[in-house]
């Protein structure tokens, strides 16, 4: 039988080249002083920089970190904070929007409270280009895939919401009702999607969105859902993290097997699964007085951590 | 083909001449065929031929007819020319070689052939597709490129007979672009092969699907069962003419207008309660998603047939209304002029409602309605509220003598409401609504001047008048003659007065400037009345007259003069010096209420008993020395009085403390009740706290009781303790407030604990402290490390490295202690401080060291990265001794690939001890990422993953790989 072969030779560069930093988490808003700030070292040994941007009064930081969306504190609009510094966003986002990025940070949703639109803005963060979707009324929570398709949360008459999926060309579908949706994310690669029903305790699974979406209940209360309001998955898709606002827990669910493996809770006031550099690292609460919370599930046993407050 | 050379000619020659000639076969033509349309080109010959050294003849003919020029020859292979011309048509031609040397020419056919399709790829595409590119796949196919124009005629891709973009790609495969306005709707296409010139192919059939359609929205969604007939609208997209709506499955008759689809539903698919799924349908595909569409049953509207009561007069209580009908469900209301009333259901025909006292105030008419929420109300009904009867029945009083005063009339009746007024003779009088049946109303005395009638009535607020009653003038008889007596010094006891005149009545009342005074009738021309006191207090003048039921008598004036004013007493008069406040009496004649007793000429409090008795007060201040004092009494606007003496003895027993009990506390105390003895103490007695007053109790002369309130127990320190009394204050004596004992604490954790953690630390108080408490706990480190460092990631959770805290008195909650450890060796000690009052009560064990220990090297994470020219590792750890010695990498390949050389060994102690001592190191502790780079001879893909360890002083991680 005939075999390729091939002979490889690793050659060491060198120690001479070999480069050192520190390690990071990312980066962070720090509300209270409009600034942004990193996340210097690693979950249990982290605190929290000097400001690295500051006089911004929003900052939404792309999934990997490896650039912002900022506004001035002088209403001078929306830019761009990458490593090389600010850059404009092109005219027409709505001041004082709330923004979801794609898992990959390529895309992201833009959506101003009263507006009956959405803002898409495609080809982050090099190429930023911008298109407005009509949605027709009132959003709720919203999520963006790296494709640009949407999945958006709206008022149902009389009540409770409905998830529409709207592709960046398309007319919006309806594919699934819902009494609260807390909360909306696709995949890393954009084919599934999980939603959070505060009001039922309930995450579905949504798929097959390229012909009719399939939307299957896959977690209930029976595995300790309380209030679900944050959800995240893994880049595998494999494992589905549910932020509880009724317990302030994260409960860990395996989403091959269908079940709930670990629950933690936090000594804090759970308001988000935000991911952080490095796997299954997750911020739990916002920068403010306090100490920022964590989610640490990048290690055989999961811990919840602070990083400590900057100090007054 | 090259022609032989000149030997080969002659030994070729010389076999021709030697064999006799034999039968000339043409075997095979190369290429076999010609695509029709294609340029010219060399054909070439095989078979056996007559030699080489004479030129044959080939002819072209039955398609078209030429000599072919020869480009070659052999025995066994001839070369021609064949022009395009003859083969612009496809055909079978016959193709001759003559060979001068053989009588017998050789014919065989050569075919031209035309385009054929054999296939298309895609066979079909979904109508509204945008553009795409069709492959072709066939035969004989004219393909070729050209850069430079003219270009030679190719083969072209024909939709429906239309020339399509196409692409040569070979022979048997050319490429269309198909433009998505050729795609636009469903249908069978043909595909046929075109040129060059006019030649073409066999056609193959290119289907254009519809697509799976789909819906938006369907209007109207719902529908009241038992309803008529709709037409059901439709948006959406991939709709057709041929796209069918569906209900529950069932094809509609369905219209496609402009975008939207419309569908005929008969009134039997609506007609029970329900939900139906509609769907469209195009021909050959899955039906589309599905909306919902409601079928719900009518609303049944109430209807009021009767009201009960139906009638009212205004301002009647609140009642409760019962409505009559049908229709009425658990949440149809009552509605009252359309508002709604507090209903309760009886039955779907009977509602009951409570209709408030305010809704029938006034005399209206209101509509009385039935609604359910959201539906329009029931018809309606009118409820009448009318106008409240009034009559009067009596007048009090119901005669007046012409020329009296001014009076009040008593009006009874009934159905008075409030703002009812009374009328004299029409006009409206100053009324006053009593209750339902009685009113006041004050006559002028204008209206009384000269005898005659008046009618009485009453007039509700826009209501009816009552029936009249009539009041009589009558002319006066009565009068006052004189008073006895009729003057009298201000100041005096109650006074007796006597009154003389005519046309007294029984039940006559003396009036003292218009107001009654106690009266005695004694006869018609007798009456007395008793003069209170205070009404003759001052010096001045009465107005006397007499009232009968019915009339005012005329007026007498009563003379009040100035009082005699002397002093003749004071009770007592004397004390001694440092007693209490004394109250004496004083006696004497002209007192008024307005009389001021003045001690040395300072104004007493003093309090008016009678005109000829007075009481004040001496303050003790005023008594503190030995003495004497004039005392006199001063009335308003008069000179003072005559003085009396009053004499201050000097004191007996001088005011000393000798003992207090307790004489300390703790603070943080309680009230405490604080006994102090000594001599001198006067019922007077006052215990100053730091000279400020305390609520003290006398117990006797020689001691004295104090609440000492737990506010002055609250700070530690001493406090200067005195007795004031009689004016005079005693010796200081100090007590003592001392701080309570430090309060036992427990700090607790870990003796050991690993890097990066955030451990448990057990901070608790063990018993509570009366006071306030102001802690701080602070963190420092020593580190352990062989480059020694500070880790600025020791920390408190609340950022920093020092807590600070309250803990509110008598309470046991103190913070929780949330400590990161950081990642280098050493010792993390935190250090408790607490305070009372600003006094350290730190107790013993405020101290806790937390061990970071030395440690082997920890990889957090390893990560592979792939460039041209190599790989990257980066590596994610810390290494509490800050130092790394080595590090080791294998790599792994796949299973097709060999290494050279598996195992690498890369010495980092300089590198790392670099790092460590670093500014850029500063922030991290021990932490860093590692990037080591390496370059790779041969497919760098074939390394499938890398296995690192790092070393250190202490021993080696754990080996992390990455793929």
């Amino acid at each position: 039988m005939w075999m390729k072969s091939s002979l490889l030779l690793p050659l060491l560069a060198g120690s001479l080249f070999a480069q050192f930093s520190g390690p990071s988490l990312g980066l962070v808003y720090d509300a209270p002083n409009q600034a942004l700030r990193r996340i210097a070292g690693l979950p249990g040994g982290a605190t929290l920089s000097d400001p690295v941007l500051t006089g911004i009064a929003f900052a939404a930081v792309a999934p990997d970190h490896s650039f912002a969306i900022v506004s001035s504190a002088d209403g001078s609009g929306y830019q761009l904070f990458t490593r090389d510094g600010l850059s404009a966003l092109p005219p027409g986002l709505t001041p004082s929007a709330r923004v979801a990025f794609s898992p990959g940070g390529g895309a992201a949703a833009f959506y101003a409270d009263g507006s009956a639109s959405l803002t898409l803005v495609t080809g982050l963060p090099s190429q930023p280009s911008l298109q407005a979707i009509a949605v027709g009324g009132a959003v709720g929570k919203f999520a963006v895939n790296d494709a640009g398709s949407l999945l958006v949360s709206v008022p149902r008459q009389p009540a409770g919401e409905s998830v529409l999926q709207i592709s960046p060309q398309g007319q919006p579908v309806q594919v699934l009702d819902v009494t609260q949706a807390a909360a909306i994310i696709f995949s890393r690669d954009g084919a599934k999607a999980w939603i959070a029903d505060a009001a039922e305790n309930r995450i579905w699974s949504l798929s097959q969105f390229d012909t009719s979406a399939v939307a299957a209940p896959i977690a209930s209360d029976a595995d300790g859902l309380s209030t679900p309001l944050a959800l995240a998955v893994s880049t595998d898709a494999r494992t589905l993290w549910i932020g509880n606002g009724g317990t302030n827990g994260v409960i860990t669910f395996d989403l091959f097997q269908g079940t709930a493996l670990a629950s933690l809770t936090c000594s804090c006031k759970l308001t988000t699964l935000s991911p952080l550099t490095g796997a299954g690292v997750f911020r739990l609460t916002d920068l403010a007085t306090d100490p920022i919370w964590i989610l640490d599930a990048s290690q055989p046993a999961p811990r919840i951590l602070f990083i400590p407050a900057v100090a007054q | 083909m090259k022609r032989p050379p000149l030997a080969s000619f002659a030994l070729i020659l010389a076999a021709a001449c030697c064999f006799h000639a034999s039968a000339q076969t043409i075997t095979s033509f190369s290429p076999s065929s010609v695509a029709a349309g294609s340029p010219t080109f060399d054909l070439t010959i095989n078979g056996q031929f007559g030699g080489s050294d004479f030129p044959p003849t080939v002819t072209w003919s039955n398609l078209g007819s030429a000599t072919l020029n020869v480009v070659s020859f052999s025995a066994v292979q001839i070369v021609v020319t064949v022009p395009a011309n003859l083969i612009a048509n496809p055909g079978t031609a016959a193709i001759t070689v003559n060979q001068p040397f053989f009588n017998a020419p050789v014919t065989a056919n050569f075919v031209v052939a035309p385009p054929q399709i054999t296939s298309l790829s895609p066979t079909s595409v979904t109508a509204g597709s945008p553009a795409f590119q069709l492959l072709v796949n066939g035969l004989n196919f004219v393909s070729g490129t050209c850069a430079t124009p003219p270009c030679p005629p190719l083969s072209t891709v024909n939709w429906n007979g239309t020339a399509l973009a196409t692409a040569q790609v070979s022979a048997t495969q050319l490429s269309a672009t198909v433009p998505a306005n050729l795609i636009l709707s469903p249908g069978t296409e043909l595909i046929t092969i075109f040129g060059p010139g006019t030649v073409s192919s066999n056609a193959v059939n290119f289907v254009v699907t519809y697509p799976v359609p789909t819906i938006t929205s369907i209007s109207p969604s719902s529908a009241n069962s038992g309803g008529p007939a709709f037409t059901l609208t439709v948006a959406g997209t991939g709709f057709f003419s041929a796209s069918v709506v569906q209900w529950n499955g069932a094809s509609l008759p369905t219209s496609l207008v402009g975008n939207f689809l419309t569908a005929a539903v008969p009134a039997a698919l609506i007609s029970q309660p329900g939900t139906a799924s509609v769907t469209v349908l195009n021909p050959g595909q899955p039906s589309s998603n599905f909306a919902l569409f409601t079928i719900v049953a009518p609303p049944i509207l109430p209807v009021i047939s009767a009201i009960s009561p139906s009638t009212t007069v205004e301002g009647s209580p609140a009642f409760t209304l019962t409505v009559n009908g049908s229709g009425f469900a658990a949440l149809t209301s009552v509605l009252w002029n359309g508002q709604p009333l507090a209903t309760a259901f009886v039955s779907s025909a009977q509602l009951t409602a409570a209709v408030p006292a305010s809704l029938v105030a006034k005399a209206a008419t209101a509509v009385v309605q039935a609604g359910n929420p959201n539906q329009a109300p029931s018809n309606g009904i009118s409820f009448i509220i009318t106008p409240t009867p009034i009559a009067i029945t009596s007048l009090s009083p119901s005669t007046a003598q012409a020329g009296g005063a001014s009076f009040t009339m008593t009006v009874t009746g009934s159905g008075f409401l409030p703002g009812v007024g009374a009328l004299w003779n029409g006009s409206p009088l100053s009324s006053t609504y009593v209750s339902a049946t009685q009113l006041t109303a004050t006559v002028p005395a204008a209206l009384i001047a000269n005898t005659g009638t008046a009618t009485i009535r009453a007039a509700n607020p826009n209501g009816p008048q009552s029936n009249g009653l009539p009041f009589t003038i009558v002319l006066s008889t009565l009068t006052l003659t004189s008073l006895s007596p009729n003057t009298i010094a201000a100041g005096g006891p109650a006074l007796s007065l006597g009154i003389t005149g005519t046309g007294f009545q029984s039940g006559a009342q003396v009036l003292w400037n218009g107001s009654p005074l106690a009266t005695t009738y004694g006869s018609g021309t007798q009456l007395t009345a008793v003069v209170p006191a205070n009404l003759t207090a001052a010096a001045g003048n009465a107005s006397v007259s007499v009232a009968n039921p019915d009339a005012v008598s005329n007026s007498l004036t009563f003379t009040i003069t100035a009082p005699v004013f002397s002093l003749t007493t004071i009770s007592p008069n004397s004390a001694a010096a440092g007693d209490p406040a004394v109250t004496i009496t004083a006696t004497g004649t002209g007192f008024t209420s307005g009389s001021v007793v003045q001690f040395n000429g300072s104004a007493l409090p003093t309090t008016f008993v009678s005109a000829t008795q007075l009481t004040a007060t001496i303050p003790a201040n005023l008594l503190a020395t030995a003495g004497t004092a004039t005392v006199t009494v001063v009335n308003p606007n008069a000179p003072p009085s005559n003085a009396l003496t009053f004499t201050i003895r000097p004191r007996s027993v001088p005011l000393t403390i000798t003992s207090l009990s307790p004489n300390s506390a703790t603070a943080g105390s309680a009230t405490l009740t604080l006994t102090v003895n000594g001599t001198g103490f006067a019922n007077d007695a006052a215990v100053l706290w730091n000279s400020t007053s305390l609520v003290t109790t006398f117990v006797s002369a020689s001691q004295l009781t104090v609440a000492v309130p737990a506010n002055l127990l609250a700070q530690p320190g001493s406090a200067s303790v005195s007795v004031a009394s009689g004016g005079a204050t005693s010796n200081t004596t100090n007590f003592t407030v001392a701080l309570p004992p430090a309060p036992s604490i427990t700090l607790t954790g870990p003796a050991t604990i690993g890097p990066a953690q955030q451990p448990p630390i057990t901070f608790t108080l063990g018993s509570a402290y009366p006071l306030p408490l102001t802690g701080t706990v602070t963190l420092t480190f020593t580190p352990d490390a062989l480059v020694p460092g500070d880790d600025p990631a020791i920390q408190f959770a609340s950022g920093g490295r020092s807590l600070s805290f309250n803990v509110a008195a008598n309470s046991l909650t103190l913070p929780a202690l949330l400590v990161q450890t950081g990642t280098v060796a050493g010792t993390v000690t935190l250090t408790l401080k607490l305070t009372a009052v600003g006094v350290d009560v730190t107790p013993p064990g405020g101290t806790l060291a937390l061990q970071i220990p030395r440690q082997a090297p920890v990889i957090r994470s390893a990560q592979l990265i792939r460039s041209a020219s190599g790989l990257e590792i980066d590596i994610t750890g810390y290494a509490t001794s800050r130092d790394v010695t080595q590090a080791t990498f294998h790599f792994t390949t796949a299973a097709d690939s060999n290494l050279q050389l598996a195992d690498f060994t890369v010495p980092l102690s300089s590198t790392f001890a670099a790092w460590y001592a670093s500014a850029a190191a500063a922030p991290y502790g021990s932490q860093f990422t590692y990037a080591q780079p390496f370059s790779i001879q041969g497919n760098s893909s074939a390394i499938t993953s890398v296995t690192v360890t790092l070393t250190n002083s202490i021993g080696a991680s754990p080996p992390a790989t990455s793929n």
